[in-house]
């Protein structure tokens, strides 16, 4: 056999859940309950004059998993300089770049495999600071139906916005 | 902005209109097409053929592993319409976590579209190579085929490089994108996955 084939042509980008911050601010968020009934999600991130330089982000089956089975690579360019970083056994993922009216994009892919780790890709960008893409590992095979996202420091102010989506994919 | 149904009845038809308006969706529409999931037999090649002309677009996830026990970075080649010639072309930036790198060619021609990054199976176990790949106007008659990736991973260890990497290839061919086979040096691994989707 070696693979397995379907086809599909159903609308595949659904809308999971949405949070705005409203009446203050809040030191983070989190999805919880996500259907496993996707292949990816994608979570789309815009803080209002956002705080601190990184998005944390932890994920979970359940609960969030707050050990040390995160690590993360990123490449980022400040304006005047391209550099490459890493985070290795770390209890966070990155989420992007943060800062002032920085957007945030997550694509955790095959994120409700029980057989596989978890890796999820980021591009993030804010115009004062870093354009930026990262890659994290969550060692873990749990499925992921859990999302915490925080800044480093600070709080995300109102007017910040968190959207997850699924994408289901064929068959 | 999306746009709504209009009309059944209306006067246009054929595939160029169903790229702006398909009668029951709206404009802006993400859709599956096919699927491709990896058994413990493994395979060597995933192949999506007789792909539908009636998206402008195409994008290709994956969450891949190899089973060659070699460690480091393969990429995974692909070929569109079964064209074996050398007529594709990439450029790669990428960074390790210690440095950051740009390579390729633009000028020399490979046998295979470098679109897409795998991992060995030397590498830490459980840990699969994320892809996203834009096809843009795949089905253009007129152009040379461009991709671009996303495409990342982390193996949190020293001993080899993780790497996150943006990739821009080309296919020096105008044909309409119609079938891609994606080929694993040895074999694709069990829970390796390939999810191609249509963009209106």
């Amino acid at each position: 056999m070696g693979v397995t084939y379907t086809s599909g042509n159903a609308s595949a980008y659904i809308s999971i859940a949405t949070y705005t911050v409203t009446g203050s601010a809040v030191a983070s968020y989190t999805f919880s309950n996500i259907p496993t009934s996707y292949t990816d999600l994608v979570l789309i991130g815009s803080p209002n004059n956002g705080p601190g330089t990184y998005p944390f982000v932890q994920v979970g089956n359940g609960t969030v998993d707050t050990t040390s089975s995160y690590s993360s690579t990123q490449i980022y360019g400040s304006g005047t300089t391209v550099g490459s970083t890493r985070l290795p056994s770390t209890t966070y993922g990155w989420g992007g770049t943060a800062n002032a009216y920085s957007n945030i994009k997550i694509y955790f892919m095959n994120y409700a495999n029980t057989n596989t780790f978890k890796t999820w890709l980021c591009r993030g960008g804010s115009a004062s600071d870093y354009v930026s893409a990262e890659v994290t590992l969550w060692r873990s095979a749990s499925a992921i139906n859990t999302i915490k996202i925080y800044p480093d420091t600070g709080t995300y102010p109102v007017g910040t916005t968190f959207n997850l989506y699924g994408i289901k994919a064929a068959g | 902005m999306g746009v709504k149904q209009l009309s059944s009845a209306s006067a246009i038809t054929g595939s160029k209109s169903n790229k702006f308006w398909d009668q029951s969706t709206y404009v802006g529409d993400f859709v599956q097409i096919a699927s491709a999931v990896v058994d413990s037999s493994g395979t060597p090649q995933i192949a999506f053929t007789n792909i539908p002309q009636n998206f402008t677009h195409l994008q290709l996830r994956t969450s891949s592993r190899d089973t060659n026990t070699s460690t480091g970075t393969p990429s995974l080649g692909i070929r569109f319409n079964g064209d074996t010639s050398a007529s594709y072309n990439y450029h790669v930036f990428y960074g390790t976590g210690i440095s950051s790198t740009a390579t390729g060619s633009g000028a020399t021609g490979y046998t295979y579209s470098y679109a897409l990054n795998g991992t060995y199976d030397g590498n830490t176990a459980s840990v699969y190579c994320a892809n996203i790949v834009d096809f843009i106007d795949y089905s253009s008659s007129n152009k040379y085929k461009v991709t671009r990736t996303l495409t990342g991973i982390d193996y949190n260890t020293t001993s080899y490089s993780s790497y996150i990497n943006f990739i821009s290839t080309s296919w020096n061919n105008t044909a309409p994108i119609s079938s891609m086979v994606i080929q694993s040096s040895t074999l694709h691994k069990q829970y390796s996955r390939f999810d191609l989707y249509g963009v209106r």
